[in-house]
């Protein structure tokens, strides 16, 4: 396929000559500026790199097919995420682009170094990061590069595609560390965004209105039905709503913009971006299930078998003009790599400044962690091993107890004999659960790690407050 | 204020499924939709006041 192989040169090459061109603007020797840009962002930058960083190639396939097999559930679902995600970037994201810019801080865990004042304890938040977040940008490369080795019909091999997703990850770190990422996640933002318009906009011209009420007879318009009980409601949905505190590379996004103007301009464009990217998807997973109830659509997607729902995507493409099937491949590519390029560099910065690395070898060995890692995900992207699978789909309810750790810290609850002690429960309990396979609990596994983490930390804290008080009386 | 707001629309948000259960129109969609742009339209306020042109 002639066309996939020009679109796929025509993007590499527009994100290597942005990430070069933002060299121009960067200080290379300053890890400050390599990791955060020197808190020197425009809103607008800031906003393209929250959104293409939070979004990834899960809404294009994933949220696409969910809403194909299981309804406007997956719409209450991914806009739970979306309102919480404003709330928490209006309450407590104001909060934290103060404290970085009084404090300096880099990283996210540099704020628990800070409040906490222990090396060690900030040291084990980073190894947990790095085992949540590093299989989980594997597993991110996986789909994307078999849609386009799947649509090339061999021209394109599955390896060759996990490489070009490796290179730009290595390209657009490496050039000017967060500010090539923010340039390179703002081209790649558009992308997705505009390709994913130009596909709703063909599939909603192909659909017609008898679809709709073909979607209600399937119980497909209500947002409790029967794969969207309250118990799947609230098991995908507590990680989500909380992952603008949990995952660090969202976190560190929050130290950006240049002024509080910027911070707001950053919050609406992220929303709008984040309402309409959302919109488009779920109603594209609607409007093809709506086709395929009417027999004008034939996806090869069984129901009942959850592995197939990700096909949806890449069989709609099949339908479409060879230009919107190739843009929306390429755009899938760019929602992942715009997520993986972030979660490196923000996972290196965390080791180089939170870690035992000496102050004057902070860049240096930034950039060798960022290699290093992009390095270990393409080969998991390459082999795939059972337990980076399992750590992948893991990830959100793993970094689930640094959730009371940080929220609290922030607002001055701070202890380190908590902070050990959620770390040690949170963490164990939810790799215990996520290996217990077969094991049917009363409440979701993710709302039950998330209230012990936050019992735990707030039970320590006051304990902890209570014997200091005793002690010092 | 606003931010008790904002605090209701993310419990909103949380409790609308059972409310709109049994849905067969594109009530939930609409509902939802409305919901976001309610929630991003006080942030927005909220914000305009924290960064000192509102």
């Amino acid at each position: 396929m002639a066309e996939l192989v020009v679109a796929l040169a025509i993007y590499l090459t527009t994100v290597a000559a942005v990430s070069l061109y933002s060299r121009l603007y960067a200080r290379t020797k300053d890890p400050v500026d390599y990791f955060i840009a020197s808190r020197g962002l425009s809103g607008f930058t800031s906003a393209m790199t929250y959104a293409a960083t939070t979004y990834s190639a899960f809404m294009m396939v994933g949220l696409v097919g969910l809403s194909y097999a299981t309804g406007v559930g997956a719409l209450a679902f991914e806009l739970a995420y979306l309102v919480s995600t404003i709330a928490i970037l209006t309450i407590f994201g104001t909060k934290v682009w103060e404290l970085s810019r009084e404090r300096g801080y880099v990283t996210p865990t540099q704020l628990l170094k800070d409040r906490l004042g222990s090396h060690w304890a900030t040291a084990v938040a980073v190894a947990l990061t790095a085992v949540a977040l590093i299989p989980y940008s594997a597993v991110q490369m996986v789909g994307p590069a078999s849609i386009i080795a799947g649509m090339s019909r061999g021209s394109v091999d599955y390896r060759v595609a996990v490489t070009i997703a490796f290179t730009v990850t290595l390209v657009t770190t490496l050039a000017a560390g967060v500010r090539s990422v923010a340039w390179s996640d703002a081209v790649q933002g558009l992308v997705m965004v505009s390709s994913a318009t130009a596909f709703i906009v063909w599939l909603a011209l192909r659909t017609p209105p008898e679809a709709l009420s073909r979607l209600g007879d399937a119980e497909l318009l209500s947002p409790l039905n029967r794969f969207w009980t309250p118990y799947t409601f609230f098991a995908y949905t507590t990680p989500w709503i909380f992952f603008a505190i949990t995952n660090p590379q969202v976190f560190q996004r929050l130290y950006l913009p240049r002024s509080r103007r910027d911070y707001v301009r950053m919050v609406v464009y992220f929303s709008i971006f984040g309402l309409v990217y959302t919109v488009i998807t779920v109603l594209a997973g609607l409007l093809a299930r709506g086709l395929a109830e009417l027999g004008a659509l034939d996806l090869g997607v069984d129901l009942r078998d959850r592995s197939t729902w990700n096909r949806v995507t890449p069989a709609l493409l099949r339908y479409a003009h060879p230009a919107l099937a190739v843009a929306v491949a390429v755009s899938i590519l760019a929602a992942a790599t715009s997520t993986i390029n972030s979660i490196v560099l923000t996972v290196a910065s965390m080791v180089s400044y939170d870690t035992v690395v000496p102050e004057r070898y902070r860049l240096v060995v930034g950039k060798a962690v960022v290699t290093l890692f992009s390095a270990v995900i393409y080969l998991f992207a390459l082999s795939t091993p059972a337990f980076v699978v399992d750590l992948a789909v893991a990830s959100s309810t793993l970094l689930l107890p640094l959730l009371p750790i940080y929220l609290l810290s922030v607002y001055g609850l701070v202890s380190r004999y908590a902070y050990v002690s959620t770390l040690a429960a949170g963490f164990s309990l939810a790799l215990a659960l996520t290996y217990a396979k077969g094991l049917y609990l009363p409440i979701p596994k993710e709302v039950l790690v998330a209230t012990a983490s936050v019992a735990t930390y707030v039970a320590v804290a006051l304990l902890d407050r209570a014997a200091v008080g005793r002690s010092s009386q | 204020m606003l931010r008790a707001l904002l605090l209701v629309c993310v419990v909103l948000s949380l409790a609308l499924p059972y409310a709109l259960a049994g849905d067969r129109s594109l009530t939930s969609f609409a509902v939802y939709v409305a919901l976001a742009v309610s929630t991003l339209l006080i942030a927005y306020t909220y914000l305009r006041r924290w960064a000192g042109f509102g």
